[in-house]
């Protein structure tokens, strides 16, 4: 290969890595899978699966629960800077407990990128329908790639949790 | 030949077993180790579970102990139990051959598994039942000879290649004809390498056909045969062990056991039970339950959040011989069928039981069943079985579980209006109903008589710190007061760790008995009606 071509290539890799960072990140696009010792228990399921996949200013997020024979999954899509109402059919935060998603069985999630791409935030407002009516509640997550890309963290924190639920997954 | 002193006592037992109404009665007793590999354990294991089968038919024989890990947990507090209460006197044998020496006479031959066919060794155990024979693999023969037992049939080569529904299919025209049409035996459970049959001799006892079938859609061949075998047993009757982890659902077999309406009763693995059902009760055993209300009592609440606890999936395999029993009030529901299965074991409990333990019915009726695919013209003669139980074992509270349309996890655990109404109906004399396994949503009260689904389910391995979180959100999510908190705790959980979630709590909560906690919520229902709505999610257990 011709010397001219081999820096044209090289420019072009570094530029479009560029482009891609700028976007706000096709970093954590890709699979991730869950590390079970590394976070808050994951009980009733065994394994969790996140599909992300970031294509300009659309964030798409994919998430599969499985235990045993037991698989479901949920998935939506965000705009970066907006608001979108998202359908739910059941909610995964807590399967333990009797609380369920209620009102008009949306989610209307804000989603915003932070710390130069690495940082996903989505604030999230839902109803919850428990055995004494429906209770408004907000959760704030944050996916956080780690520096080498190789982890990512997601935190949740919700109105109606003291307790803020650590999730870690890892590039698949 | 020289006698040991072993053998002596041996000798002199089985001298001594026709005076057994005079001095005390005699039985024999092995314990098990822990190895349960076809290839390390199983092929042993299986010809003393199908001799006990053999020998008990004459009276209860032959008991087990089984190991510390073994699902049902209570052979040695049974052992115990027979001892003191029934005057059992148990004489130790060795191993296997010295429990073939002693009692291997009582057999009228053996039947040989194949080893290369695990499917051959459950068709082996139907084969024992019919024919009162041992069950041995090749290797076990020279073994069952030298007691001079002889070959009833050889399985050795017969199933080679062949799926389990050309197995099965062979079994069902050799012996359905003249197996038990009251029992069938689902050797279920673990798969592959592992078998643990511990009901194996119960089926072997009442000469019941043994398989471990399909009722996944999956497996259309194995589910045809499914649906064929349960359509021919008689109404009503008892599907007696588990679903194979390796091919189906808990809620597969189950919905569809329940929609041919009969009545599903765990384990593969229960222990003993051709010795346990010929154990009835001692002449001075009264059935009491430790109520604490009286059934048309009214209890008014305070502005708290109340906590009740219940252990269900059987008392057996749960935490009863675990510490902390008696420390805080626990509900615990009772396999009711276990009046005639298992007489003694409900003795056992009962007598055993401290102020706090309380008993409830289950599981949704006579046996371990789905009321949603029960066709309702089947569902009020097994109801009224169900009440006659009831009464019998002096239970006020039916415990109701469905999982025909979901699990704790995806789908739903939830009554659909027409469901309850048979419930209520049904059950004129209950103080309330429970529903659920995993958290669920079906609430009612009528005539003083509330309906309650579980708002939380303790699993096994959830952390003490996650749980605390979690019932705390609970409280947050459920504002008013009275709440009442139904939990339903996963057998195995100890009532010392319960204890200290709930300690977690602080004074937030009061933990009170069921009834108790039934009769509150009657007089001051917080909760919202509610049924199972056409926009829940369904996850099926296809049937």
């Amino acid at each position: 290969m011709p010397a001219i071509s081999r820096f044209l290539s090289c420019a072009l890799l570094v530029l479009l890595s560029a482009l891609s960072l700028k976007a706000g990140s096709g970093d954590l696009s890709g699979s991730w899978a869950i590390d079970r010792e590394a976070g808050t228990a994951i009980d009733p399921w065994s394994r969790i699966l996140l599909e992300i996949r970031v294509d300009g200013k659309n964030i798409h997020i994919g998430r599969t629960f499985s235990t045993g024979r037991r698989t479901t999954s949920q998935e939506y899509t965000l705009q970066a800077g907006k608001t979108v109402e998202v359908p739910v059919q059941w909610w995964p935060g807590n399967r333990h407990i009797g609380a369920y998603i209620g009102g008009d069985r949306k989610e209307r999630i804000h989603s915003e990128w932070a710390d130069d791409g690495r940082t996903l935030l989505l604030d999230s407002h839902y109803i919850l329908s428990t055995s004494q009516g429906e209770t408004p509640v907000r959760s704030h997550f944050e996916y956080r790639l780690s520096r080498d890309g190789s982890t990512l963290t997601v935190i949740e924190l919700r109105s109606s949790r003291n307790k803020p639920v650590v999730h870690v997954f890892r590039r698949g | 030949m020289r006698l040991s002193m072993k053998h002596i006592s041996l000798l002199l037992s089985l001298i001594l077993l026709p005076l057994a109404a005079i001095a005390g009665k005699p039985a024999f007793l092995m314990e098990f180790d822990n190895r349960w590999d076809l290839s390390d354990g199983v092929p042993e294991k299986a010809l003393l579970i199908s001799l006990q089968g053999v020998v008990n038919k004459d009276g209860p024989e032959l008991y087990f102990v089984y190991p510390p890990s073994w699902p049902w947990k209570i052979t040695p507090a049974m052992r115990d139990f027979f001892t003191a209460r029934h005057g059992f006197e148990f004489t130790e044998l060795d191993d296997t051959a010295e429990a073939l020496e002693v009692l291997g006479d009582q057999a009228s031959g053996y039947v040989v598994w194949d080893k290369e066919v695990r499917t051959s060794l459950i068709v082996a155990f139907t084969v024992a039942g019919l024919e009162n024979a041992v069950v041995v693999n090749e290797d076990l023969i020279p073994m069952a000879e030298a007691v001079g037992l002889k070959m009833v049939e050889d399985l050795r080569g017969d199933f080679r290649g062949m799926t389990d529904a050309e197995i099965y299919r062979d079994a069902y025209d050799l012996y359905w004809d003249r197996c038990s049409r009251d029992i069938i035996i689902w050797m279920g459970g673990a798969a592959g390498k592992r078998m643990e049959p511990g009901l194996a001799d119960y089926g072997i006892y009442r000469g019941a056909f043994f398989c471990d079938l399909s009722a996944n859609p999956d497996d259309p061949e194995e589910l045809a045969l499914t649906r064929k075998v349960l359509s021919e047993q008689n109404p009503q009757s008892v599907v007696m062990g588990w679903h194979s982890y390796g091919k189906d659902t808990e809620g597969q077999l189950t919905s569809l056991v329940s929609s041919y309406r009969l009545k599903m009763e765990g384990l593969n693995s229960l222990p003993n039970i051709s010795f346990h059902t010929q154990v009835p009760f001692t002449d001075d055993f009264r059935f009491r339950n430790h109520h604490n209300v009286k059934p048309d009592e009214r209890v008014v609440p305070e502005a708290k959040v109340y906590i009740s606890l219940i252990q269900t999936d059987s008392i057996g395999i749960g935490a009863w011989t675990k510490p902390g029993r008696g420390r805080i009030p626990y509900a615990w529901q009772v396999s009711m069928n276990w009046t005639w299965i298992a007489p003694c074991s409900i003795q056992y409990f009962t007598e055993s039981a401290t102020p706090n333990d309380y008993f409830i019915g289950g599981l949704s009726g006579p046996g371990y069943m789905y009321p949603k695919p029960i066709p309702e013209e089947d569902f009020w003669p097994l109801m009224k079985e169900a009440n006659r139980l009831m009464d019998l074992l002096d239970l006020r509270v039916m415990e109701i579980m469905d999982y025909s349309e979901g699990n704790r996890h995806v789908g739903n655990t939830d009554l659909d209006r027409d469901v309850v109404d048979r419930y209520y109906k049904a059950f004129p004399d209950v103080i309330g109903f429970i529903n659920g396994y995993g958290s669920a949503r079906t609430f009612d009260l009528r005539d003083n008589r509330p309906m309650i689904s579980y708002d939380y389910y303790l699993g096994l391995r959830r952390p003490v710190d996650e749980a605390v979180a979690d019932l705390r959100e609970l409280i947050y999510l459920n504002p008013e007061r009275p709440y009442f908190l139904l939990v339903h705790v996963r057998e195995s959980t100890t009532i010392d760790r319960v204890a200290e979630i709930l300690e977690g709590l602080g004074d937030e909560a009061e933990v009170v008995p069921l009834d108790v906690f039934l009769k509150m919520a009657a007089e001051k229902p917080t909760f919202r009606k509610r049924y199972l709505q056409p926009e829940d999610p369904k996850d099926f257990n296809p049937y």
